[in-house]
């Protein structure tokens, strides 16, 4: 993909969500997991939504995952990306437990699957920004295309 | 006893008068003003003045208007109580004015909506689902995202195809054809459906809604005043919220698991079975929260709603006619305030040739995206 300069970009200073892109940018796929209930979370919190105990700890997990859901915009609604047209955005259901909406790289539109076995690519988009995305892995996907 | 509880509230109150402005593109007025005109209309349509409303219940129009402090300057009331909800998709607001006439907070509520976001070019790139930056960075933009993952999910989970999904903006583009306040009223067959363009696959252009301008107004008073206004009333038998909050911390979001036995519940509170129902309105911002409704209210099985919205069962003169004034995706994209305004003219029984012959009960669903859903039974008599 190409990327426009003034395509929406994550909050890099942002004291909650931060270090996973600071994280991302060193090629490491952080998520908070809580010190008293071992949750790991996403999106990220200050807290655990789960057992309400402040802070957590950025962990390190496998990047690995699977395809929940995908779509191809054929209009941008947003001018920023209309250079991209047409691109696709997954949901992506991570072994980890965490579920990400991202985009899957090198593969054709008509190639995606529901179910798709993907790992982590991180790709950077402008000096600053690396976006976490997804790439199929192994073998074409066997199961059922979606009709 | 449970049923005594269950059925004090039943039918408490009503909807006594509607207002509708035109819809489409209103330029020269703001959303305000439009909002008071359906507000006057309204007042006209139930047969009284402003001075016989005690309460103000507002949706917040797109960039920030519409709120109580706003209208109530602008309609020159104090009332005893107002109200602005932040995602007042009709459901929610009409709800809340149940809740304040049973607490004895108000008498006779006026809920009104007024937008000119058509006009100001408002353009709903904006983020998906509110998670801000976590997910614009990948262009995943504008409610048909969501909704086009959901329902390729649901292809991949059931077989559903698009010429099913497809059957629902055609059914709704027959019913806007015989609504005089429709925007769009060309035909739409779904040979014309599967030749429309792709918007965000796999939805097409007449799944998703069209922004546009115009407002409503909804006149809801206490069961024991009915006789005080002109029409005859459509009495709410019941209301039911869920909630998803925690979203994507569950799985399935977008197929939204924590729906189930809400349908029971409304139903239960109502005191009519599912197939009393007569008619079905869904607040449409995409074909596919319909396609979700049937299944989410239980009009089929899980997985079944494709099959079940084609062969012209969900248009009028079908076992379940649905969205009979054109939905959001052809009537005009007003929140859902639209499908309140029809569900009440038809069980008054106003709506001419589109008109469901001996519709007595009504079923009203709307979403507030993937996270809030709430349903309302309307009936032009209490069980």
């Amino acid at each position: 993909m190409t990327e426009s300069p003034s395509r929406p970009l994550p909050e890099l200073d942002d004291p909650v969500v931060g270090p996973f892109w600071a994280s991302a940018r060193e090629r490491r796929l952080v998520f908070q997991r809580c010190e008293h209930c071992g949750h790991l979370r996403w999106p990220p919190e200050a807290g655990c939504p789960e057992c309400l105990t402040p802070g957590g700890t950025w962990t390190e997990v496998e990047g690995a995952g699977e395809v929940w859901s995908f779509v191809i915009y054929d209009h941008p609604f947003d001018p920023a990306f209309r250079g991209e047209i047409p691109y696709n955005v997954a949901l992506v259901q991570l072994d980890a437990g965490p579920r990400l909406i991202t985009n899957i790289v090198g593969v054709k539109s008509d190639e995606l699957r529901v179910g798709m076995r993907v790992v982590v690519e991180f790709e950077n988009v402008t000096p600053a920004v690396t976006l976490v995305r997804f790439r199929p892995v192994g073998e074409a996907y066997a199961g059922l295309p979606a009709r | 006893m449970e049923e005594n509880l269950l059925s004090e509230g039943r039918g408490a109150a009503a909807i006594v008068g509607v207002g509708t402005t035109e819809q489409g593109e209103l330029p020269g007025r703001s959303g305000n003003e439009i909002a008071v005109e359906a507000f006057r209309l309204a007042l006209e349509d139930a047969g009284i003045t402003k001075h016989e409303v005690d309460a103000l219940i507002t949706c917040r129009s797109y960039g920030g208007f519409g709120i109580d402090t706003q209208i109530g300057a602008m309609i020159g009331l104090n009332p005893r109580f107002s109200a602005t909800l932040e995602y007042g998709t009709c459901n929610f607001s009409l709800h809340l004015a149940v809740m304040a006439i049973a607490a004895g907070m108000a008498t006779t509520v006026a809920l009104t909506y007024g937008t000119n976001q058509r006009t100001q070019r408002r353009r709903f790139s904006a983020v998906a689902d509110s998670a801000g930056d976590l997910e614009a960075p990948y262009g995943f933009v504008n409610i048909a995202g969501p909704a086009a993952m959901a329902f390729r999910r649901h292809q991949f989970l059931y077989g559903t195809t698009e010429e099913q999904l497809g059957a629902i903006p055609v059914a709704q583009r027959r019913h806007a054809m015989l609504n005089p306040l429709a925007i769009f009223k060309e035909p739409l067959s779904l040979e014309d459906y599967l030749a429309s363009r792709y918007v965000v696959r796999p939805l097409r252009r007449p799944d998703i809604c069209m922004i546009s301008d115009g407002g409503a107004c909804l006149i809801v008073t206490d069961r024991r005043r009915v006789a005080d206004f002109r029409p005859p009333p459509v009495y709410i038998l019941g209301a039911a919220q869920r909630t998803g909050l925690r979203h994507h911390r569950d799985p399935d979001a977008f197929l939204r698991p924590w729906i189930k036995g809400m349908s029971q519940e409304l139903f239960g509170r109502a005191g009519v079975a599912r197939a009393d129902i007569d008619l079905l309105y869904v607040q449409d911002p995409t074909s596919v929260y319909v396609l979700q409704a049937l299944e989410d209210y239980a009009f089929c099985s899980v997985g079944e709603s494709g099959p079940f919205a084609e062969d012209g069962r969900i248009q009028i003169g079908g076992e379940l006619p649905v969205n009979t004034n054109g939905g959001q995706l052809s009537e005009s994209y007003m929140w859902g305030w639209l499908h309140l305004c029809e569900a009440t003219r038809q069980l008054r029984g106003e709506c001419g040739s589109r008109q469901v012959a001996g519709a007595r009960v009504a079923l009203y669903c709307s979403y507030m995206g993937y996270r809030k859903a709430a349903a309302s039974v309307l009936g032009s008599e209490v069980p």
